[in-house]
């Protein structure tokens, strides 16, 4: 059997086991184990498991996952996401669809603390949906916004996404956040005029909120200054080259649990089950590092992503149809698979066909990461759309995959400029890194 | 005495020991941010630079990992596909968990008999970080411990699902 073939029945045996229920990091890790057993013996197995696993855990550049999930659940549990949301309202909910447009921009802005998609959907569809729901918005609209709004989470930095990309393609994450800067606002602004559309069309999906006195904007938008502030300064700080990505997530999860103890945002107990809901979660990102380190080195003996990257190159599709290619096998995983896994099992044998076709590594970071985002408001299998259905009690699953389309077909517009213009996303960490 | 008793009291027993290292986990983690918090303030406030902070926080990330992990595996919080879960049927289900449990415990198993030959290797000839010279045996200790916890957890989460058979819900 040749090496090739070898890969490709692992790869299918990767899928079987993720189909058979085998959580996805554990999958990667047998067949990733199974296969360097098989291919080179039960020593180097072991050896490429212990080696890889435990530099995994310990590698410093990825103690920015633990670092700004802590910032996200802090901030949740101290109900700052509150304020992020009643500034929002307070300066565009006189507009129509205001509270759709406050959620969109909320969701941003706590994206800037966040780096999970899920977490921002979750914190802001609590406090949001069930105010949209008091003004009689339309179920579609409101759900929908939650929704995608909550993927800007996985592109805004600190995104979690990034983070797990620079990881598997040895590149910046300190590069990639700051990549992820222009197009988080850029897809920000195309949903605020997805907001606009939709209310333009059925005025009544989106009534107008009260009118909130200049003094009084100003005054809610003091509120939520301090949790601006550490954005600024925690991402802000990477920009300006004053922290690196691990500093400023300390500095932030520091600040934003120094701020809300001060403040008594939080008691002990809430404190307690931010800090536990993000040692369990960072242990799972992990283990899919884990599980994707030790897979890694199975694919490369095999050979699989040269021979895909030849065989792409053999199509003759030019640079940019090798790209579309890619980006619609993309978007038909990301109809089955979650995003993070998507990330992991994909980037090992994609990225070295797109380098290979002269693409920048940090703009196809961006680009795979919308495309996933995408992919968790697509169905049928839409991460976002089942969190947002779990806090939108009586809405059917349907009204929210209605709602969130006008937001997909923002999401594509945005991936084109992106793609024709793809300073969007590389001008800031040129700028800033050279 | 009906036989799912013992892997239930089994199962309650892990679990609590998994939620006293996910505690411990917390404390690293805490501990983690306020070393790297007060070493920045340190260096800009001050300038005084605190020497070989990242290497301490590099080993607590390695204890908030692992002792973590088994509590993420004893509530089934791995992220996993799920779409076929209805089309595989009750069977399919049944054998996936089963098979799923089997294999992981077999690569895991391996991970931690490596580990702690690891542990004893690096021990035995001193092993420590460059600048601070902490010794590394003990993370790797750490990695043996949780990811055994996880072995242990696995194998009655599989005795568990063989006790109660094929299940209609998914």
């Amino acid at each position: 059997m040749t090496p090739e073939l070898f890969g490709f029945l692992g790869i299918v045996y990767l899928f079987a086991l993720m189909v058979l229920r085998t959580p996805v990091a554990l999958a990667m890790l047998i067949t990733g184990f199974g296969g360097m057993y098989l291919l080179e013996g039960p020593r180097a197995a072991g050896a490429v498991m212990l080696t890889e696993g435990f530099s995994a855990v310990s590698s410093y550049s990825l103690i920015v996952v633990p670092m700004f999930i802590l910032l996200g659940n802090v901030s949740s549990q101290a109900g700052f996401s509150r304020a992020l949301y009643d500034a929002a309202f307070a300066w565009v909910g006189r507009f129509r669809g205001g509270l759709a447009s406050a959620s969109v921009i909320g969701c941003a802005v706590f994206s800037a603390v966040s780096g999970s998609s899920v977490a921002t959907a979750v914190t802001l569809g609590r406090v949001a949906l069930p105010e949209m729901r008091r003004l009689g918005y339309g179920p579609a609209l409101s759900t929908g916004a939650i929704a995608a709004g909550g993927t800007l989470g996985f592109l805004i930095p600190p995104s979690t996404g990034f983070v797990q990309y620079a990881v598997l393609t040895e590149e910046s994450i300190g590069r990639l956040f700051v990549a992820g800067i222009l197009p988080g606002l850029l897809l920000t602004a195309l949903f605020l005029v997805t907001v606009w559309l939709v209310t333009l069309r059925d005025p009544a999906a989106g009534p107008r909120g009260e009118a909130v006195a200049l003094a009084e904007r100003f005054r809610i938008l003091g509120r939520a200054a301090p949790l601006l502030s550490i954005i600024v300064i925690s991402i802000g700080g990477i920009y300006a080259g004053i922290f690196t990505p691990v500093e400023a997530s300390g500095v932030g999860a520091g600040l934003v649990t120094l701020l809300a103890f001060v403040r008594r945002a939080i008691t002990l107990e809430g404190f307690r089950r931010a800090v536990l809901e993000t040692v369990k979660t960072s242990a799972m990102l992990y283990m899919v590092v884990i599980g994707a380190n030790v897979l890694n080195p199975f694919l490369a003996v095999t050979h699989i992503p040269a021979t895909l990257g030849e065989a792409m190159v053999g199509l003759h599709l030019g640079p940019y149809g090798t790209l579309a290619l890619i980006i619609l096998a993309y978007v038909v995983l990301g109809m089955f698979l979650d995003g993070l896994s998507m990330l992991v099992v994909t980037i090992p044998i994609v990225f070295p066909v797109v380098i290979q076709l002269g693409f920048d590594p940090i703009w196809f970071g961006v680009v795979a990461v919308i495309v996933i985002e995408m992919g968790m408001i697509t169905p049928p299998v839409g991460l976002n759309v089942f969190v947002v259905k779990g806090i939108a009690e009586g809405v059917p699953m349907t009204t929210v995959f209605r709602g969130v389309f006008p937001f997909l077909i923002a999401m594509i517009v945005a991936l084109v400029l992106i793609i024709a213009f793809p300073a969007i996303a590389t001008l800031l960490p040129d700028t800033m890194f050279g | 005495m009906p036989a799912h008793i013992v892997p239930i009291a089994a199962s309650l027993w892990m679990r609590r020991c998994s939620l006293a290292l996910a505690a411990l986990a917390g404390v690293s983690l805490v501990l983690m941010m306020a070393l790297v918090f007060i070493a920045v303030v340190l260096r800009y406030a001050f300038g005084l630079p605190l020497l070989g902070v990242n290497e301490i926080v590099q080993l607590l990330s390695v204890a908030v990992v692992m002792l973590a992990l088994p509590s993420c595996t004893a509530e089934g919080a791995h992220v996993g596909v799920d779409i076929l879960d209805r089309r595989i049927g009750r069977w399919g289900r049944y054998a996936g968990d089963l098979l799923s449990r089997a294999l992981s415990v077999w690569v895991i198993s391996v991970l931690v008999g490596r580990a702690v030959l690891k542990a004893l290797d690096a021990r035995e000839f001193g092993d420590a970080t460059n600048m601070l010279q902490l010794p590394i045996w003990p993370f790797y200790a750490m990695l043996a411990a949780g990811m055994a916890l996880c072995v242990a957890i696995l194998v009655v989460q599989a005795l568990l699902i063989l006790l109660q058979g094929p299940r209609d819900d998914s």
